[in-house]
C-alpha cells in the first residue's frame, strides 16, 4: 500500500508535484500517467524518500520509507535503468545490493535467470544493450521479493517478448496481493497492464480510476463505411445517432470526377466517394447501424465498433 | 550494518578504480628508491654531511595519502555520478550506515595497503642504502613507529577523501581537493605569523604521521595531539559527509 497525502515538491520555483493526493492499493496493478515533467519522477522520489517533500507525506505500507524495517524486503524500485556503474558485472552489481539487504546468492541467480540475463551475468554493464540495463533494473527491484514495486517508465527499451513478459510478471505479482505502482508512456500497453489509473499533469492530480470506468466514460462509436455516405448519415441522424467523418477516410480525398455528390444534399463534410467515405457513428450500436443502412438500400462496404483507445482518453483528459 | 559493509566491500572490489589507485601507489616506492639512489651517491662522493635517507618514508610521504584519499573518493563519487546513488539510498534503511559502512571498507583496505606500501617503502629504501650509515633499522623504535603510523596516515586519508566526494558530489572536485588541501599550508605558512605558521605546516597527514610515531623535529606537536587531530580529522569528516547526505535530495 502507498498513500501519498497533500505531497507538495518544490524544486527552485518549480512546483514538481503540488497537493498530490492517491492510494496505491495492493492486489491491482496500477499504472501512473502523465505528460513529460509532469511530476511522476518526482513523486516516485517523494514515495521513496530520496527526495524531501516541501509539503505533506508519501507513506509505505503505513510508514514513511527511512521508517521501514527491512526496506528491500519491502519495497523495490527502478527508477533508471540507465543509473548504474557500467564497470561491475551484472552479478556483482546484484549481488552487492542484495547483501545490503542480507538476501543470498541463490536469489541473485534466480532475479538474473526470471530477467533473462543469466547469460549475461558475468559480462560488464558498460557492454549492455538498453533492453539489457533495463532488465537489470527490474531484477534490482525484484531482489528482496518486495510487497511494493514502484517502477519508473520500465517497459522502456524492452523487445515485444520484454513487454509481454513484464505484463505477464506485473499482472502475476499483483494476483499475488503486491502493490504495483509503474509509469509508462506507452497507452496501449497501459490499458492492457493497468487496473488502475493515476492521471496527474502538471504535478496535480487528475484523474484516479480504474481503466475500464476511463474508457468507458469516453464515447465509443461505430465506423461504418459506405459509397452511400450522405444518404446513409441523414438516415442516422434521423434516427438520433451523432455523425463524423472519420478521420483518414475523408481528410485528402478528393472526390472522384464525373461521379457528383447526389443532387440536393449537403456534402460539405461528407462526400460519396467511389471506396466509400467512412462514418463515424455515435449513439447507435454497430447492429442498428446495419439495420439502418439496408432499410435505407445503402451499401456497406465496412461496418465496426469502435473502442476509444487510452491514449485517445489520455489526450481527452490531459487537455 | 554489517550487511552493508559486505555490500560496499563488494562494491569497492568489482570497482576498477580501486585497482588503479592501488597500482599507483607503487610510484611512492620507484620515487623513495630514485631518491635513495641519489642520496647515497652523494654520500658517496662527499661523505657524510649531507641528508640521510632514514626510513625513506620521507621521500616519498605525500604520495600515499593523495591516492589512499582517492580510493575513498571514488567509492561514492562515482554513484553519484552515475545516478547509482539512488538505486543504493532505497535498499538501505540510513543514510549514515552507508556512509559508515563505506569509511569502515576504505579505512580498512587503506590502512592494510598503506601498511604494506610503508613497509615496501622502508625495505626499498635499506636496501638501495646497503651498507651506508643513512639509513635506519628496526633497531631503533623510532623507525618502526614511522612506518606504522604512516600506514594510519593512510586510512585517516581514505576517510577524509570519502567525506569530501560526499560533500561535493563531484569526482573532478574531489580530486582537486584533495590535491589542494595538502598543498595549501605550504602557501599559508608564510604569510602566517608564529606560531600559526608552524601548526599549520604541522597538519598535513604525512606530518601528523611523523608526530605520531615522535620523529625529532616533526613538527610543532606531540603524538598524543597529532592523534587528536588524526581522529578529529575523521570525525569531522564523517560528520559533514553525513549532514551533507541527510539533507540533500538524492
Ligand atoms: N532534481 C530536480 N531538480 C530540479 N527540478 C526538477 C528535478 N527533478 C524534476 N524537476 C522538475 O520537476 C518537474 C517534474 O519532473 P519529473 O521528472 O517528475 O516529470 P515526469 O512526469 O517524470 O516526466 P517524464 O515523463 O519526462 O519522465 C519538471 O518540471 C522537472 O524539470
Ligand atoms: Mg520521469
Amino acid at each position: 500500500m502507498i498513500e501519498v497525502t497533500d505531497l507538495t515538491k518544490l524544486y527552485g520555483s518549480t512546483r514538481a508535484v503540488s497537493g498530490l493526493t492517491f492510494r496505491v492499493k495492493p492486489g491491482q496493478v496500477t499504472g501512473f500517467l502523465g505528460h513529460n515533467g509532469a511530476g511522476k519522477s518526482t513523486t516516485m522520489r517523494l514515495i521513496l524518500g530520496l527526495h524531501t517533500p516541501t509539503a505533506g507525506k508519501a507513506l509505505i505500507n503505513g510508514v514513511r520509507k527511512q521508517e521501514l524495517r527491512d526496506p528491500m524486503r519491502e519495497v523495490g524500485a527502478m527508477l533508471d535503468a540507465a543509473e548504474v556503474q557500467g564497470g561491475r558485472s551484472a552479478f556483482a552489481h546484484l549481488q552487492a545490493l542484495a547483501y545490503a539487504g542480507g538476501i543470498g546468492r541463490r536469489r541473485v541467480v534466480a532475479v538474473l535467470e526470471e530477467v533473462g540475463l543469466a547469460g549475461a551475468a558475468r559480462k560488464r554493464i558498460a557492454g549492455f544493450s538498453q533492453g539489457m540495463r533495463q532488465r537489470l533494473g527490474i531484477a534490482a527491484a525484484l531482489l528482496g521479493d518486495p510487497g511494493v514495486l514502484i517502477l519508473d517508465e520500465p517497459v522502456n527499451g524492452l523487445d515485444p517478448d520484454g513487454i509481454r513478459w513484464l505484463r505477464t510478471l506485473l499482472r502475476s505479482l499483483a494476483a499475488e496481493g503486491r502493490t504495483v505502482l509503474l509509469s509508462s508512456h506507452l497507452m496501449t500497453e497501459m490499458s492492457l497492464t493497468a487496473d488502475r489509473l493515476i492521471i496527474i499533469g502538471r504535478g496535480r492530480l487528475i484523474e484516479d480510476t480504474t481503466t475500464a470506468d476511463l474508457l468507458a466514460r469516453f464515447q465509443s462509436g461505430v465506423l461504418v463505411r459506405s459509397p452511400h455516405a450522405a444518404r446513409l448519415s441523414r438516415a442516422l441522424e434521423a434516427a438520433g445517432a451523432t455523425i463524423r467523418p472519420a478521420e483518414g477516410a475523408d481528410a485528402g480525398e478528393e472526390p472522384v470526377p464525373g461521379r457528383p455528390a447526389e443532387a440536393g444534399v449537403d456534402v460539405r463534410p461528407i462526400r460519396d466517394v467511389g471506396a466509400g467515405a467512412g462514418l463515424l457513428v455515435t449513439g447507435l450500436t454497430a447492429a442498428a447501424v446495419g439495420d439502418i443502412a439496408l432499410a435505407n438500400g445503402c451499401g456497406v462496404h465496412e461496418l465496426v465498433s469502435r473502442r476509444t483507445s487510452l491514449e485517445e482518453a489520455f489526450m481527452e483528459i490531459t487537455r | 550494518m554489517s550487511n552493508v559493509v559486505a555490500s560496499e566491500w563488494l562494491k569497492l572490489r568489482s570497482l576498477r578504480a580501486t585497482y588503479y589507485v592501488l597500482a599507483s601507489t607503487l610510484s611512492a616506492l620507484a620515487l623513495t628508491g630514485f631518491a635513495a639512489y641519489s642520496i647515497s651517491r652523494y654520500f658517496d662522493a662527499n661523505g657524510p654531511g649531507g641528508d640521510p635517507v632514514g626510513t625513506g618514508l620521507s621521500l616519498s610521504a605525500d604520495i600515499p595519502p593523495v591516492l589512499f584519499g582517492m580510493l575513498g573518493v571514488f567509492a561514492i563519487s562515482g554513484e553519484y555520478a552515475t545516478g547509482m546513488i539512488r538505486l543504493t539510498l532505497t535498499t538501505i534503511r540510513s543514510r549514515w550506515t552507508l556512509l559508515l559502512a563505506k569509511a569502515a571498507v576504505v579505512a580498512a583496505v587503506a590502512a592494510v595497503a598503506g601498511q604494506v606500501l610503508a613497509f615496501a617503502t622502508y625495505f626499498t629504501a635499506q636496501a638501495v642504502v646497503a651498507e651506508r650509515p643513512i639509513g635506519a633499522s628496526f633497531a631503533e623504535h623510532a623507525a618502526l613507529a614511522e612506518v606504522l603510523t604512516t600506514g594510519a596516515g593512510s586510512a585517516v586519508a581514505a576517510v577524509l577523501g570519502l567525506g569530501l566526494a560526499t560533500v561535493l558530489r563531484s569526482t573532478p572536485g574531489a580530486l582537486i581537493a584533495l590535491v589542494v588541501l595538502p598543498l595549501s599550508p605550504t602557501v599559508l605558512e608564510r604569510f602566517l605569523p608564529a606560531p600559526w605558521n608552524d601548526w599549520i605546516s604541522s597538519l598535513t597527514i604525512p606530518s601528523l604521521a611523523r608526530q605520531l610515531a615522535a620523529v625529532p623535529d616533526a613538527g610543532a606537536f606531540g603524538p598524543s595531539t597529532a592523534a587528536v587531530i588524526l581522529v578529529g580529522y575523521v570525525v569531522v569528516s564523517l560528520l559533514l559527509a553525513t549532514l551533507a547526505i541527510n539533507h540533500r535530495d538524492a
